[in-house]
């Protein structure tokens, strides 16, 4: 069993090994990506249909890599976009809202249209239609055939991974530097799965549904269900989403929290429970969640269980923690208990979350 | 309300020209009614998506898209052609009906109050420049109303300045003892002695005093901006001030159940807290890296509630020490300040290296109180303990907490793709916790160390539980230290994925997590993770995901009372209880289930079955078994819910879902009173005799179902949502004897159960809207709401005196209403 001394020595390498990874990046900045002095590939056609193979891995050509035959930077905007080489030319705007009129319409509202359209900042950016779905002349041959053109919906031929990667190729770092190995990614979840951005379905986010937290609950039931309890945060009520608490995006921890940690995360609405408290409240210190649930419980307060079974999960001290209390201990039992009515143990014990009194060693002040 | 709004008007224009779409803790804006946020409230667009699809349109999951909501057209300016611009205007009247119009449960987090609604919104746009600027309101003037305003260049800078209040209402029945509600000092109302009053006179000023409200309403008001001076780069810095300001229930005791007696109390509610953040973020093709500072700092302009003690108690002895006033710290000020860097790295395309490095610090300062607020002299058989030496900041070693909790925050990913159809990765996490509090009670004045327990109410009935330290007395045993409880982790994750073929991938992990605790029951901890997925995605029929994770925790020894230290039994000189030593701290066969061994089973499936072309079937479910390892504590969990959902889309114009949701919680809890006396903490000893053991359950069972439907006919469109919840929680209990509770309690009177805490919820929600004119739309809502609670807790509690306890008669608020609303809206 490892004692706290021994973990100094893995640490420090890690530490060191992570900084310097940062400190490279700030400092590659402004260097040329990896494999500047080689070709700049150009838009190509995906060699296998429907291969889900991972980014780069020695697999057919992605469909979408960078214009530029050089390292030079994208041309501006003013300047005459290449076209691509392997027979694949893009057709324009015009030509594919000759068809997809509706989609035009619908898309031409959104955030990408307004950017593509009044400021694209690249060239790719002045493609429009064909800077997500690839050069279109493929597919004006023959729209039947769904490996012609990059899509995004169930009946797309492109893999998923390529899918992400289109969007990635704008929308990487930022929010999204861990999506890679994130649950959802490990779970071939793909962008167009939460986010629509051919239409208005809602306010925020350009979510396939008509609020983040609705798109959120298209996969996560239990935790719809679970915000209709008796207690719950206002997320049902409009004034939190999803979002506020978890980046779906990816993040360092496991449940995609927005924080480091779960304490830190609650903390950010919850401030008065931060402390530094001069006497500190062990397991809440801990992890909130050993006495909370947050997406809902049947329990006042988001508590996990009621109390004072709660608190009686931990304490058996001397004194009365581990009495059991009963039916005789109601109000208008022959024993009407504090212990039990109303806040039960926080009756007495009101400083539960910690105190900053003097006299608050046991959190009655 | 004006001092917020000029507030946010000043962020606003003192701002430079930014924005950031990743705010934490505003995920909003909506309200009740409006729930999405989204404005103005339009209809769905008939033509669908495409027409070119034949039928719907599905998410590559296989989740049906909506239909899209149809945008209002914009209109080019005359006098400058640039600019093109749409708004929005609504209003309506708003009217809540039925008994219980006012309930708290009814109006929790919610502004169904009866009268006037307003929203409004624009958005103009320079179609030459892509300069932007929009704003909107909803429930303007209404407890949950919003407001937000964005000016930006599209592609290029966003500024956002936003301003949302939340209402929490917890009760329209309190019925205060005390005057001064709302502010730190309260005062017996007239009839009332304190430290003297009778059950009798509790009653009846509680009966004669009205009923007020409890509630907080959240404010917060901020500002985010962001800057792209190319694809590369993004800046940004966000700022926000949230004020919390009301009232909300509390307790406090002046001493030990049946001795001096419990009060309920009320509150103040000054928060504010004052939230920035700040960074940089680069965005390059193979290297991205994210730098960011964030500060949050809490104020609270109450730091402690005085308030005078009925005197309610059960002292056989006229002559004991009955406190007249209690004081009680509040949330103290506190300042956060988190330094994050982020990284990823595309080495090749086989490789890639992310990575992230934080450090936080947490703070607070405040002032401390007085130890008591009480004055007098506690005369006790063999001490005497003067409150006078107590009641003043002299009492304190130091005049302030001086608390400090550092935190670091490592995490390094390792991503390898070692064969098109085979990846693996490595993660290590290290997090380092370091509790820097030093506290010592200590009294100069007196020279003892120790407080003053419950402002001197122990000290009468249980001399040795004062809160001093009396070196001459056996058993003083006092906490006379903080406990810098800090927690270390240092995690390491392989894990690897099979691309079995085009549709299906298995994914494997595992995980140890070395777990460091300062002054807990175990010292140092593992947690054995390991986990398979399998996902098959792309099938005509659609997708499904199946997952299986198994924990275990093991640890060093466990240890019942790792405190000695931090008590006065600890300090040369102490003399124990008995010869034989103090009472037995804890039950020593007690595990406490956060750091004790646990071993975890987790289940987790789902399935989106594409039954035809515009019908979704979504069966889900998980299971979670926890098993503690543990004859007393915690002993088990379980838990598991299954989902069915239908997601059927007749039309472009017509749209029906409906889903179910069982849950099931169950767990157990064994422990043993200690009715004995000695040093033995074993469990079948002469502290903790088998006689006095119980065991207790707490099983849950919920179910929700709820439905939507969806037609749009012409001019017209109709929208019903309905939601049922139910719940039910039985907590049963078994016990060897009456020596596991008060022995004044009878098996009968005892029981074997509470009764069941249930809960059952309808909401059903019908609008109706018309497109009048292309500018001119109204909408009819009618809406049914119905919450029933009943909670054990608190059956039969009313306001004022119940034994020698006081209470606020704050209690579940059920409730039947109904609402019903009719709005105007233009568009132009």
């Amino acid at each position: 069993m490892a004692t706290p001394g021994t973990l100094m020595p893995i640490r420090f390498p890690i530490v060191l090994l992570a900084a310097l990874m940062l400190l490279s990046g700030v400092a590659r900045a402004g260097d040329a990506p990896f494999g500047a002095d080689l070709p700049k590939p150009v838009f190509t056609q995906m060699a296998q249909a429907g291969s889900d193979a991972p980014f780069g891995a020695g697999l057919p050509k992605p469909i979408f890599t960078h214009m530029e035959q050089s390292a030079e930077p994208a041309p501006a905007p003013a300047q005459q976009p290449q076209q691509p080489d392997d027979g694949l030319f893009f057709v324009g705007q015009e030509t594919c809202a000759t068809c997809h009129q509706s989609e035009a319409t619908n898309w031409a509202h959104t955030t990408h249209a307004k950017v593509f359209n009044l400021h694209p900042r690249d060239a790719r950016e002045e493609k429009n239609c064909e800077a997500c779905h690839g050069p279109g002349s493929a597919h004006v041959e023959d729209p039947s055939d769904m490996t012609k053109i990059i899509s995004f919906s169930h009946k797309s031929k492109t893999p998923i991974s390529a899918q992400n990667e289109q969007c990635l190729t704008c929308h990487k770092g930022g929010q999204r530097i861990f999506w890679h190995d994130s649950i959802h990614e490990q779970n071939k979840l793909a962008c167009s799965d939460c986010h629509n951005p051919m239409g208005t379905f809602a306010a925020h986010g350009l979510t396939a549904k008509d609020s983040i937290s609705q798109t959120c609950f298209g996969c996560h039931k239990e935790q719809h269900a679970e915000f209709g309890k008796r207690s719950h945060m206002p997320l049902l009520e409009g004034k939190i989403t999803c979002t506020d608490c978890h980046n779906p995006h990816g993040s360092t921890t496991p449940p995609l929290l927005k924080a480091d940690s779960i304490n830190e995360l609650c903390y950010t609405c919850h401030a008065d429970k931060r402390g530094p408290f001069l006497f500190e409240h062990a397991p809440v210190h801990e992890n909130c969640l050993n006495c909370h649930n947050p997406h809902g419980s049947n329990f006042e307060n988001l508590l996990t269980t009621p109390r004072p079974v709660l608190c009686q999960q931990c304490h058996s001290q001397d004194g009365h923690p581990a009495q059991l209390l009963t039916m005789g201990n109601l109000p208008h039992g022959p024993m009407p208990d504090p212990r039990l009515i109303a806040t039960s143990c926080q009756t007495c014990h009101v400083n539960i979350h910690g105190s900053n009194d003097p006299s608050g060693s046991r959190f009655e002040r | 309300m004006r001092r917020r709004l000029l507030l946010l008007a000043a962020t606003f224009l003192a701002t430079p020209a930014l924005a950031d779409t990743s705010a934490t803790g505003y995920g909003g804006p909506g309200n009740v009614l409006n729930p999405s946020g989204l404005g103005p409230d339009r209809p769905r667009d008939e033509d669908g998506l495409s027409p070119l699809t034949d039928g719907t349109s599905r998410s590559p999951t296989g989740l049906l898209y909506p239909i899209p909501f149809r945008t209002p057209e914009m209109t080019q300016s005359e006098s400058d052609p640039d600019w093109w611009s749409s708004g929005w205007i609504e209003a309506g009247l708003l009217g809540t009906f039925g008994q219980d119009t006012k309930s708290a449960m009814l109006n929790e987090y919610g502004d169904w109050r009866s009268g006037g609604v307003l929203n409004f919104g624009f958005l103009a746009e320079n179609r030459v420049t892509a300069l932007y600027l929009s704003a909107q309101a909803e429930n303007v003037g209404r407890s949950d109303q919003f407001y937000q305003v964005k000016i930006g260049r599209y592609g290029v800078f966003d500024l956002t300045a936003y301003y949302d209040s939340i209402p929490h209402l917890y009760s329209t029945t309190a019925k205060s003892l005390w005057d001064g509600v709302g502010t730190d000092t309260l005062t017996l109302r007239q009839g009332l002695t304190p430290g003297a009053s009778t059950a009798a006179q509790v009653n009846a000023v509680a009966a004669a005093v009205g009923a007020s409200d409890l509630a907080v309403t959240r404010e917060k008001a901020g500002t985010s901006a962001t800057w792209s001076p190319d694809k590369n780069w993004e800046l940004f810095v966000k700022a926000s001030n949230e004020w919390r300001t009301g009232t909300q229930p509390i307790s406090a005791t002046f001493g030990y159940p049946f001795q001096n007696g419990a009060t309920q109390i009320i509150e103040p509610i000054h928060y504010q807290t004052v939230d920035v953040s700040s960074g940089v973020r680069w965005k390059g093709d193979n290297i991205q890296a994210n730098l960011t500072y964030s500060g949050s700092f809490f104020r609270n302009g109450s730091d402690s509630l005085t308030w005078q003690n009925p005197g309610l108690n059960n002292n056989p002895n006229p002559n004991s020490f009955i406190p007249t006033v209690g004081q009680l710290s509040l949330p103290p000020n506190n300042d956060y300040h988190t330094l994050k860097g982020d990284f990823a790295w595309v080495v090749s395309p086989d490789l890639r290296i992310a990575g992230s490095l934080s450090e936080s610090l947490m703070r607070q300062n405040d002032n401390l109180l007085a130890p008591t607020a009480d004055s007098g002299v506690i005369e006790g058989a063999a001490t005497r303990i003067n409150l006078n030496q107590w009641n003043t900041a002299a009492a304190l070693v130091r005049p302030s907490a001086d608390a400090a909790i550092d935190i670091f925050n490592a995490f390094a990913q390792v991503h390898y793709t070692v064969s098109p159809s085979v990846n693996v990765s490595f993660e290590l996490r290290d997090r380092d916790e370091k509790d820097l509090t030093n506290y010592l009670a200590y009294n100069p004045q007196t020279g003892q160390l120790g407080y003053i327990a419950i402002d001197g109410g122990l000290a009468a009935f249980n001399p040795a539980m004062s809160g001093v330290y009396e070196t001459t007395v056996a058993g003083s045993n006092v906490q006379y230290r903080n406990m810098p409880f800090a927690n270390s982790n240092l995690q390491m994750t392989a894990s690897g994925g099979w691309r079995i073929d085009n549709h299906l991938k298995l994914d494997l992990s595992l995980s140890q997590n070395e777990i460091d605790h300062t002054v807990r029951e175990v010292p140092n901890a593992d947690d054995d993770i390991a986990k398979i997925s399998l996902a098959a995605t792309g099938y005509s029929w659609g997708t499904a995901r199946l997952s299986y994770q198994f924990a275990r925790r093991t640890g060093s020894d466990y240890e019942s009372n790792p405190y000695t230290p931090y008590y006065t039994a600890s300090l040369p000189g102490y003399i124990p209880a008995t010869p034989a030593g103090d009472q037995a701290f804890a039950l020593a066969d007690l595990r406490k289930f956060d750091v004790a061994n646990r071993t975890e089973h987790k289940v987790r499936a789902q399935t989106n079955e594409i039954l035809a072309d515009d019908l979704d079937l979504q069966v889900g479910g998980d299971a979670t078994i926890e098993d503690y390892d543990a004859q007393y504590g915690l002993k088990s969990t379980t838990s598991w819910d299954a989902t069915t959902s239908l997601n059927y889309q007749v039309s472009n114009a017509t749209s029906l879902t409906g889903y179910v949701t069982w849950q099931t919680q169950n767990r157990g809890v064994a422990n043993i009173n200690p009715i004995g006396t000695g040093p033995n903490p074993a469990a079948g000893g002469p502290v903790y005799p088998l006689a006095a053991a119980w065991t207790e359950t707490v099983g849950s069972h919920d179910v929700t179902f709820g439905a939507t439907f969806r037609h749009s006919w012409g001019a017209f469109q109709f929208d019903a949502d309905y939601t049922f919840t139910h719940s039910d929680t039985g907590v049963n209990y078994t016990f060897a004897s009456t020596a596991a509770f008060f022995s004044l309690l009878t098996p009968a009177q005892a029981g074997s159960a509470f009764p069941d805490i249930t809960y059952d919820a309808h909401t059903l929600q019908a609008t109706l809207r018309w497109q009048i004119t292309d500018t001119l739309s109204t909408r009819f809502l009618y809406r049914f709401d119905y919450e029933q609670l009943d909670d054990f807790h608190y059956t039969g509690l009313t306001a004022g005196a119940i034994s020698n306890n006081t209470y606020l008669g704050v209690v579940p608020e059920n409730f039947v209403a109904q609402t019903v609303g009719m709005f105007v809206q233009y568009a132009f």
